[in-house]
């Protein structure tokens, strides 16, 4: 029996209308309740975040709620909730690994998901390796021999193509990238070890504790790496481009015209785009998450409200925001629109497409982004620096081709900005916060006088995780080390 | 085939015969015959009987880990070292306490004098000198392979024996190397032993050829200390053993024997130019050298030649004892011609005009490839065979005795009819040491360092007694006496910790000023003493000043004191690692069934399969260690074992209930 819990997506990948979350294991439960509510509580009534309402569920029963991050507060003194869900509770052996499970059914979207597994792991669920769940039902005899005999096949099969992958992945940028700070800490361990295993041999304590001071830079790079887990994410999953502005400004029409399809119902009544819509098209090789909402503009039905409100949520989720400006519109009012929109979602990268210019007359069009940039140099505040792009579109005159040809310049400066190492799997990324946590330990044991070799098993733990992300064997490496850059014996 | 007609006259019938008394072959027959099994071990010369053939030392890092550990366990380095120190240091001491390791100055000729009387006062234990050149074997009762049956001696004397213990050091088919010069030879000028090797040849097991070395020896009087830097040493009143005699032996300085101090010198740019220049009459460099020689200790020559930027290298000077004036030049181990080496050392400040006494010199041996093994140390090959020490491929006295107390007690454990006695990477450094040796194998003479233990802040020095002491009772080979005393100082640990735990310490003036007095922050509410004690600069020992006087904490003795300090210092770390430890237990506890043919099992590489098959691991976690076994290996052979445990429960239940399987 295993004892630890593991989680993975169990949809297939891509944004399909509902996703399901699978965790098992002993701490499913457990785990999934500190971030699930059945309801969500005023914040006069703070118990959200302790309310245990899986772990008392009746097995093989589904609940409504939220998914929220306990660690985030989104400004009233509530957490921020990340999606509203079904948990469906199945209690072990019954189950399909035989261990307890409990499934989140969210919403779908990827990042969605993403975000919901990242809350799991990082209160200690470990993501499954492929094959896992089926190869626990079998250790628990929840499938017959002929089926196990697959499923080593399948284990098999999937950890050496996942290995495969990760060596081809591991032999570009990022191998040499984790490879050159695992040297940093192998070595400077490896030093650590020579004061400690070799206590005569001159000053080596003194190098050491030297050594562990240069570790904050290679701190610093781990960050770095860390973060580009997101823009790997992009590469992988697809850039989400939100396209947003006035009802009837002509957002649905511009979806269209760059999917060459009529997905978006398209009339001249303001608000006809009540759900997002969102589509997948290619530029330039680079898949492109295309989302258009719901008109921004204060709601008149209820209907409509919830597209709105699904709207602002789809902008938070978004990687980029096309805002298409109507020029029937003075250009204070649609830079205002904007700013108000993109308030509480700081950091993304807006293009600015002021759109039916084919309507204006000659110089207008000149004239109304004149008048844009006024407007945003007037207002600087949240948009500053944000805007990429200030463009003149019509979407019946090739308007759509403006645009693509903007995402395409937006997604190789940013593929470029990726041009280094990227981190692109869930584990790299863990291991990597590991080893960053661990690091961060071993020199905030270093400045606060602990001894050599607390600061050491910190560091082993972190040369460990990032051997772990390039197969190393730090052990040896760093019994190497000693030897082959220290004069040490008898 | 071997010969198995008891052709010569049978001298004795032993239920083990150990080969070789050095410290791996002392341990063995000591643990043997005191576990109550008539043992016979034989020297080559019973004047070589636990000889410090190379530095006159015990303990250092990982080292005296292991000799606390081989106490633990009912073994007897550690009283040897106490009965015949001639100066204690404690290493690391500002290093932590994972690290913190005792080392001993040893007076050589001393502890092979305790040595060889203990082995000769031992109940059950006749001590013989004679060279063995033959292992017996007969065909196994389950008729599946051989197990031994006797041993023979060069003189053609045959033993009848049911176990057979291989300690045979660096004495098979011995070479010394002085430059241009090379003869057959033991360590230290004794013969060496030149036929066991093609015996344990013939019984199949792979002979592999390792080398070390060892530096010069000169006369003390000789030496201008004036000229060197003197190491003396401190804490005299450490023991290994947990639990001494009242009655210290006066030899050792725990029994108020005279403190040697030690002295340190260094190399310079004149004694590397003599090696330089001569470096063509070195036998390692001008390839007559085949063995493999350790990394960790090179010659004078390597680290010149490989750390050609370092302009001096330490020497240290380690007298041999009190009653010679010998002493080994720690840092000059070398295999040029006699002549090179008077050069070199005369031209190191101190020993201008040392006198030398020994040459230093490189030896080349024969070792078996120690991955044909099982963790108990018995051959896979031939039942009833054991070995430990340097054949196996180690280093160093102590990582030879805690092999050789491991294959001992296996030993005698197999002819109780019991199951071997296996400690495991967590519970010991003799755990790392033997795993380490048996699943991977090692193409070089293996040191202990405390780099190759995971678990190092859970195995110190400090608690070798609580984590051995309960397994050393159950081989009997712990005294009633030192199991009371080890309950006892277990149970006043625990009631110091408890007691440190629940004591708050109130935010006055008292307690401030104290905790200004060691820089240390104020504190505004109560705390526990616990809590104050996590401060890195605060100590048990500051903080008795504002503790009540309760005997829970006044009674402690120093090493009790010691620990309970440790443990609630680094407790947030050592819980850490006790979780890292159950996970490994987790997977260690995953048994493989003895029986497995690697073939069966589906969809695994042809090199892991090879692998598994000849290192026939015991467990999945130690199937996990075997160098370029793959995890995708492990799980296909994970639900390999299951399908097969699942297969044998339904044939079972078939059989049971009359079914045709």
């Amino acid at each position: 029996m295993e004892r630890d819990t593991i989680a993975a997506i169990s949809t297939p990948p891509g944004n399909g209308g509902i996703g399901i979350i699978r965790v098992s294991g002993p701490e499913a439960a457990g785990t999934v309740d500190r971030i699930f509510a059945s309801f969500r509580k005023s914040s006069k009534d703070k118990d959200i975040r302790t309310a245990r309402q899986v772990v008392r569920m009746c097995a093989f029963t589904l609940r409504h709620g939220y998914i929220f991050d306990p660690e985030t507060d989104s400004g009233d003194g509530d957490p921020e909730l990340i999606d509203e869900c079904l948990v469906s509770f199945m209690k072990g052996p019954r189950s399909y690994t035989g261990e307890d499970v409990v499934e989140i059914n969210t919403h779908g979207g990827t990042a969605v998901m993403r975000r919901v597994l990242s809350l799991l792991f990082r209160y200690g669920v470990r993501p499954a390796e492929p094959g896992e769940f089926t190869k626990r039902a079998f250790m628990n005899g929840r499938i017959d021999l002929t089926r196990a005999e697959a499923v080593a096949e399948l284990i098999r099969a999937n950890t050496e193509e996942s290995r495969k992958a990760a060596m081809e992945q591991m032999s570009g940028r990022l191998a040499e990238t984790v490879n050159r700070h695992a040297d940093m800490v192998e070595e400077t361990l490896a030093r650590l070890q020579v004061a400690i295993d070799y206590p005569e041999y001159d000053d080596e304590e003194q190098v050491a504790r030297e050594a562990l001071a240069a570790l904050n830079e290679t701190a610093g790079e781990l960050r770095k790496l860390s973060r580009t887990y997101d823009r790997g994410r992009i590469l992988r999953e697809g850039l989400r481009t939100a396209i947003c502005g006035r009802p009837n400004a002509g957002k649905s029409s511009l979806l269209n015209a760059l999917l060459g399809s009529e997905r978006a119902i398209v009339t001249d009544i303001p608000g006809t785009t009540r759900d997002t819509i969102e589509e997948a098209m290619d530029v330039a090789g680079y898949p492109v998450i295309l989302t258009d909402t719901a008109g921004l503009r204060e709601a008149e039905d209820a209907v409509e409200k919830i597209g709105v409100e699904r709207a602002r949520e789809e902008l938070r989720r978004a990687d980029l925001i096309l805002f298409i400006a109507d020029p029937a519109f003075s250009a204070g009012d649609e830079v205002s629109l904007l700013e108000e929109t993109v308030r509480e979602i700081p950091g993304k990268e807006i293009i600015f497409a002021v759109n039916k210019t084919d309507l204006l007359a000659a110089n207008a069009g000149i004239q109304y982004e004149k008048a844009v940039r006024e407007a945003l140099e007037k207002r600087g505040g949240g948009l500053t620096g944000r805007i990429r792009e200030i463009c003149l579109i019509s979407v019946k005159r090739q308007g759509a081709e403006e645009i693509i040809r903007l995402l395409r310049e937006y997604l190789e400066q940013r593929g470029a900005g990726c041009g280094g190492a990227i981190l692109t799997g869930e584990r790299h990324k863990m291991l990597t916060d590991k080893a960053i946590a661990a690091i961060d330990r071993a020199a905030g044991a270093a400045s606060s006088g602990m001894p050599l070799d607390i600061v050491a098993s910190d560091l082993w733990e972190c040369a460990g995780a990032l051997g772990e992300i390039t197969g190393r064997n730090v052990t040896e490496d760093v019994v190497d080390a000693i030897f082959s850059k220290f004069c040490l014996g008898k | 085939m071997i010969v198995m007609e008891e052709s010569g006259r049978c001298f004795g019938e032993y239920d083990v015969a150990v080969i070789g008394a050095g410290h791996a072959g002392c341990e063995a027959a000591l643990a043997a015959a005191r576990m109550g099994f008539r043992t016979v071990v034989f020297a080559v010369t019973l004047d070589g009987v636990a000889n410090m053939a190379c530095n006159p030392s015990i303990g250092g890092t990982a080292k005296g880990q292991l000799v606390r550990e081989i106490d633990a366990l009912g073994g007897e380095m550690g009283r040897a070292a106490d009965a015949t120190a001639i100066q204690v240091r404690f290493l690391n001491r500002s290093k932590g306490p994972a690290v913190y390791s005792p080392r001993a100055q040893i007076d050589r000729r001393q502890y092979q004098i305790y040595m060889k009387h203990v082995l000769e006062t031992t109940p059950g234990l006749d001590l013989r000198q004679g060279e063995i050149t033959e292992i017996l074997t007969t065909a196994a009762e389950d008729g599946r392979g051989r197990r031994v049956c006797g041993v023979v001696t060069h003189l053609g004397a045959f033993y009848r024996c049911r176990c057979v213990v291989a300690c045979t050091g660096t004495y098979l088919k011995g070479r010394v190397i002085i430059g241009e010069n090379s003869y057959s030879s033991g360590p230290d000028g004794q013969f060496p032993a030149n036929r066991l090797s093609d015996s344990l040849r013939q019984l199949g097991h792979t002979i592999i050829r390792l080398k070390t070395g060892t530096p010069p020896r000169v006369n003390g009087l000789s030496i201008d200390y004036s000229r060197t830097e003197i190491q003396d040493g401190d804490e005299p009143g450490f023991t290994f053993s947990f639990c001494p005699p009242e009655k210290p032996d006066p030899r050792g300085v725990a029994g108020g024997g005279s403190v040697i101090p030690c002295y340190l010198t260094h190399t310079n740019a004149k004694t590397h130019e003599i090696i330089r220049e001569n470096l063509h009459r070195s036998p390692l460099f001008n390839g007559s050298i085949e063995g493999v020689g350790p990394r960790y200790c090179p010659s004078i020559e390597d680290k010149i030649m490989r750390f050609a930027d370092k302009d001096r290298h330490q020497i240290f000077l380690e007298p041999l004892g009190r009653e010679t004036e010998e002493v080994y030049l720690q840092g000059l181990s070398s295999s040029l011609p006699e002549d090179v080496q008077t050069d070199f050392v005369h031209s190191i400040a101190g020993l201008e005009n040392a006198s030398i006494m020994r040459p230093a010199y490189a030896i080349e041996y024969d070792a078996i490839d120690a991955t044909e093994l099982r963790l108990s140390l018995e051959s896979k090959l031939v039942d009833g065979l054991f070995c430990a020490g340097q054949i196996n491929g180690s280093s160093g006295y102590e990582e030879a005795a805690g092999q050789g107390l491991m294959a001992g007690i296996n030993a005698a454990l197999k002819l109780r009819g019991e199951p071997p006695l296996i400690l495991d990477r967590s519970e010991a450094y003799i755990g790392v040491l033997i795993d380490d040796l048996v699943t991977r194998g090692t193409k070089e003479p293996y040191r202990m360092m405390t780099s190759r233990a995971e678990y190092r802040l859970v195995l110190r020095q400090d608690n070798a007694d609580a984590r051995l002491t309960e397994k050393g009772r159950k081989t009997g080979l712990v005294s009633g006496e030192a199991i009371a005393r080890f309950r006892e100082k277990q149970a006043r640990i625990d009631r110091a910790i408890a007691f440190l735990s629940a004591y708050f310490v109130p935010p006055d003036g008292k307690t401030n000023s104290f905790l200004a007095k060691y820089s240390s922050a104020e504190i505004r509410t109560g705390v526990s003493a616990a809590d104050l004690l996590r401060r890195p600069e605060l100590t048990l020992e500051k903080l008795r000043e504002i503790l009540p006087a309760v005997p829970d904490v006044c009674e402690l003795g120093p090493t009790e004191a010691e620990q309970t300090e440790i443990r609630i210092k680094y407790s947030g770390y050592i819980q850490r690692e006790l979780v890292q430890v159950g996970q490994f237990r987790k997977r260690e506890r995953q048994r493989i069934p003895e029986d497995i043919n690697y073939a069966d099992v589906p969809s695994i590489s042809n090199e892991s399969r090879e692998k598994l098959n000849r290192i026939r691991p015991e467990s999945i976690g130690q199937a996990m260690r075997i160098l370029g076994v793959s995890p995708a290996d492990i799980a296909a052979l994970m639900v390999y074992l299951h399908k097969r445990e699942a297969g044998a429960a339904a044939d079972a239940e078939n059989a049971a209930e009359g079914r045709p399987i």
